[in-house]
This record gives structure tokens, sequence and C-alpha cells, in this order.
């Protein structure tokens, strides 16, 4: 038993290491990375105004102030968590049911793509499906003050995580027969500071999320597939994986109709907390975050693997030839397809230092871009377009303002007046570019002289180029009238070119 | 959406992928109960389950082929 909890572990971190600095970060992690290398009260404030709580924040930062912040050393805890989630299912399953199908089911999902790729990326899913591993496994062993700190900890690293925290909650309650509530209340306290900060972020969520709303229930089936296969392969071999998910679900769940109150824990958080999500997502806020289901992608692969270990030989044999194949071209995919790696802006980043010169400034018309090559590029000038949208992050004032965002908001002509001559526009229109961002870009290159420019990525939701346009005297006076009502915008950088000028 | 105009293409997006999962879901689930009836159905000859199920993991495989086949004659969608 404790042998296979070791190769387990040490299998499954040396799947997650491989390849896992193949790709610079994206735009999730390039936040992660900037933020926890500000001093402690800087980041503390920066993520009070965010989205999400702060432990994993907070573990980063642990790791840039000592170790370094180095792509490899920011994504190893991910790695760590996600290894060591294996090995947390392993003993709950083989504890609800026996040896044989707990080995089934951390088997799979040692292997299963979801899980590789958020123990492979800087942010918090790994650890959320660690936690919640380890609160089952606590109230399966009635150990309350442990399940009550597991709770407290999963509402500490994501604020979707309180549907895991309230499944967990009510199953401790219901496993205990009420006797686990005083100590989960007591632990609860704990989040009582945390808590006044959630409710505010809520309201952040509230006036603009780049979610988009799920629609019909099929919203509500597709975490199946992405947090289980994920979406690392060919689009063509996607339908088929999202076929496969929904039957291998069926095929589990059949298999297992004799046993579904005893494998109830398993159930409950492999579709209780989506259902949850996507209630939300049709009364409140379109909320349906694929990836903060991770820990319920975990359970559903659980349920896979004690189905399929449950199967009879003819059962296995057919499952296995529809699987098989299937997951190992994704498996394959998954490692060596270079085209669906983690949309970065590496071309863009060679070309501008290949080409840089004194005189040169980097400018954004949208903070996604913006935060990437701050990360990538911390030595060149880079500033942005004022009240650039903020759909996709939600990043308050309070945020830009600890990561020093705020105060490089300016116009092209006004660099110009700061010695700049010539001007790197970072060109993107992408899903969440608002209107706003999408004129003034256009408008810039109309206005200044285009010394050259490259076709970076094209598809039929997004393009994003590179320009280098000299910074001529022309000024865009029209830029204020774009959007109406924004013409009363005080730009930071008017007051020095109206000096300037003069 | 008016501030975001793209919002509104990616939202169409969404949708319509999940359409085409819930008809996922509904069809594989449809084609497995389908089977798994004809397979009791089937009672103890061997070779006629053997039969049913083959059918089944060719119908997959099939469409499997014939979706590759369109996507790489159909430049324009991918």
């Amino acid at each position: 038993m404790r042998r296979w909890s070791w190769w387990l572990f040490t299998g499954s971190l040396i799947l997650r290491l491989v390849s896992i600095a193949a790709s610079l970060l994206w735009y999730d992690e390039a936040f992660t990375a900037l933020i926890s290398g500000l001093p402690l009260p800087r980041m503390l404030a920066a993520i009070s105004g965010d989205v999400h709580p702060p432990l994993w924040y907070a573990i980063e930062w642990t790791i840039s102030h000592t170790i370094g912040p180095s792509t490899f050393a920011l994504r190893v805890p991910a790695a760590l968590f996600g290894a060591g989630s294996t090995v947390l299912l392993y003993h709950l399953v083989k504890n609800m049911t026996g040896e044989t199908e707990g080995r089934w089911a951390s088997g799979l999902m040692a292997i299963m793509p979801g899980q590789l790729y958020y123990s492979q990326e800087a942010r918090m899913y790994s650890l959320l499906t660690f936690l919640v591993l380890l609160g089952a496994n606590a109230i399966r062993d009635h150990k309350w003050l442990r399940a009550g700190l597991s709770l407290v900890l999963i509402l500490f690293t994501q604020n979707l995580g309180a549907l895991y925290a309230a499944t967990l909650g009510g199953w401790a309650l219901w496993e205990s027969r009420g006797r686990a509530f005083k100590p989960l209340a007591l632990i609860g306290l704990a989040y009582l500071p945390q808590a006044a900060i959630a409710a505010k972020q809520f309201q952040t969520v509230g006036r603009g999320f780049w979610v988009p709303p799920s629609g019909n229930f099929g919203g509500a089936l597709y975490y199946l597939f992405f947090t289980t296969f994920f979406v690392r392969m060919p689009e063509y071999l996607q339908l088929h994986a999202i076929a496969l998910a929904l039957i291998l679900t069926f095929v589990a769940l059949f298999a297992l109709r004799g046993k579904l109150r005893q494998l109830s824990p398993l159930i409950v958080i492999g579709f209780g907390p989506a259902l949850l999500l996507y209630l939300i997502s049709l009364v409140w806020k379109p909320v349906m975050l694929d990836r903060a289901l991770l820990p319920s992608g975990a359970a559903i692969t659980g349920l896979w693997g004690i189905g399929l270990s449950m199967l009879p030989k003819w059962g296995k044999i057919r499952t296995a030839a529809v699987a098989i194949p299937m997951f190992l071209a994704i498996l394959v995919t998954y490692y060596i397809d270079p085209t669906h790696q983690r949309q970065t802006s590496d071309p863009m980043v060679e070309i501008i230092n290949a080409e840089w010169q004194p005189g040169d400034v980097v400018y954004h018309t949208h903070l996604t871009s913006l935060i990437s090559f701050d990360w990538y590029m911390p030595d060149r000038p880079a500033y942005i377009l004022p009240e650039s949208g903020d759909l996709a992050q939600s990043l308050s004032e309070p945020t830009k303002q600890a990561m020093g965002i705020s105060a490089r908001e300016y116009l092209p002509q006004t660099l110009r007046f700061m010695g700049y001559r010539r001007l790197w526009l970072i060109y993107g229109s992408t899903v969440v570019s608002s209107d706003l961002e999408l004129k003034s870009q256009e408008l810039f290159i109309e206005t200044y002289p285009v010394v050259k420019q490259w076709a970076i990525f094209h598809n039929k939701l997004e393009t994003i180029k590179l320009y280098l346009l000299e910074l001529t005297p022309g000024v865009v006076n029209e830029l204020p009238e774009i959007v109406p009502g924004r013409s009363h915008v005080t730009l930071p950088g008017e007051s020095l070119a109206a000096e300037s000028r003069r | 959406m008016g501030d975001f105009p793209n919002f509104v293409i990616f939202t169409n997006a969404i949708a319509a992928r999940n359409a085409i999962v819930l008809y996922m879901a509904a069809t594989s689930g449809g084609i497995l109960i389908g089977l798994m009836a004809m397979n009791r159905v089937a009672g103890d000859r061997a070779w006629l389950k053997h039969l049913i199920w083959t059918i089944g993991i060719g119908v997959y495989y099939a469409s499997l082929v014939m979706v590759v086949i369109y996507w790489f004659s159909h430049p324009e969608i991918s």
C-alpha cells in the first residue's frame, strides 16, 4: 500500500515536471508572478482588489523571495500539489471501496491531461483539488479538526471553492450527525477577516466578468470533458473526446449503480459544485469557470476508475476499445503538439528584443499584454492606454495602483514629449477587447507612420499584430470622443504635454 | 455588451459549443442505452452480443474518421 503511494506520487510528479517550463507564463501566471514579486504589503493590497483570495499568492510570494521567480520555480508547487492529489484520491477510494479500485482511480488521475495541465500552471487549481481531497479524506476518517482546517484553506484558495466547502461541510455534518458542527464553526472563524474582502470581490465580479453565459444545459456538462481530457488537442479530436468523457461517465454510473450510496462523497464532489455553479450562473451572473471545477474532475476520474475496475471482462474490453486509442492520442498531443500550448507573447518578445533601439517604447491598449510583457521584459519602458477595459481581468484601481499600472496610463502623443521616438504597438483584437481599445489602436496606426508590422496570430476570435510606429508630432485628438461620456477623462500626461509644447 | 463587441461573438461561440455538448450527451447516452437494451435482448447468444457491440464501436470510429476527413477537406473551419 505504502509502496503504491510512493510510486504513484513519484510517477505523477515526473509526469508533471516533464515539460513544466516548456512554455512561458501566460497572462494569469504572469499576473501571479508580478504580484508575488512585490513587497508583502503591496501584494496584499493588490490581491484584495483582485478576484482571488491570498493563499496561493502567499505560496508564490515565498517561492519568489526565496528560490527566485523563474517559470520552473513558480510552477513547481502546482506539480507537488497535483502529485499529492493522486495519492489522496487513492486513499479516499481505497477506504470507500478497496485497494484495486483505489489503484485504478489514482492511476487514471495521474495521467489525466486536465490534471496534468493545472499541475503545470502557476495558479491555484491543483492546490484547490489537493485541499478538497484532503478534506474528503478527513471527513471519511472522522477527523473533524483536519476537515475544518481543509475547508478554511479551500476558502483562502479560490472564492468559488465556497461551493466545495459547502458541499464538504454538508457531508461532514451528515456523516457526524451534527457533531462536527462545533469544530467546523470554530475553525471557520479564521475565515471571517477574509470574508469581508471576498464579499467585495464578488461585487467586482458582479459588475463585469469575462465568463460568457452558459446557455443550455450543455454548459453544465462541458466540465466533464474540460477537467478530464482537457482541450490541449487538435480541434477535430475534441468532439470525440467530449463524447468519450460523457460515455465514460454514463458507463461508470451504470457499473456503479448498486454502490451509489457508498460512493456518494465522490458523486457529490463530482457533480454537486458544477450543478450549483450552473444554477448561480443562471440566476445571478455567468460564473461557470470550468477550471475552478478541477476537484470535480478528480472525483469524476475516480468514478471512471472505480467503474472500469468493476466492469465484467467483456465490458472492460469494449470500453478499452473505444477509450484507449483516443486517450493515447489525447495524451500524446498533450505533450508534443506545439500548436495547442499556452498562448504566450514569446514571438513578439523576440522581435522587439531583436530590433530594439534607444528611444523606443512599448505601448499596450490592453491590460492582458501589459501584464505579460511586464513579466517578459521588465527593463523595457512600457505604457498603456488610459482606462483600458478590464472585463477580462477585473483589475480594480487599488490593484492597478499597487502594481504600478495606474502611473503608466498615457496617450502616445505624451510619450513623444517624454522623449520617445518609436512606439511598439501591441495590437490585439480579442474576445475581451473593448470598443475603446479597438478604435484607439486603429487611430494610432492612422495617425503615426508605420515603420514595420508583423502578423503574430489569427483565428476566428482573435487577431494579434505587432506594429512599429514612428512617433511624429501628430496628436490623437479624437480619442476622448471615441466612447460617449469619455471626454471628461483627465489624462495624467496632458499637463506634461502642454508644458512641453510651451 | 456594446462596450466589448467581440465578446458577443465569443458568447455565441460558447452557446454553440454548449448546444453541441448537450446534443452529444443525448445521442451518446441514447446510443449506449440502445446498445444495452439490445444486449439484454440478445440473451445468451454471444455472437449477437459481439455483433451489437462491434457495430456500436464501429459507429464511434466511423464518426471519428468522418470528422477528420471533413476537417481536413474544409480548411476554412480550422
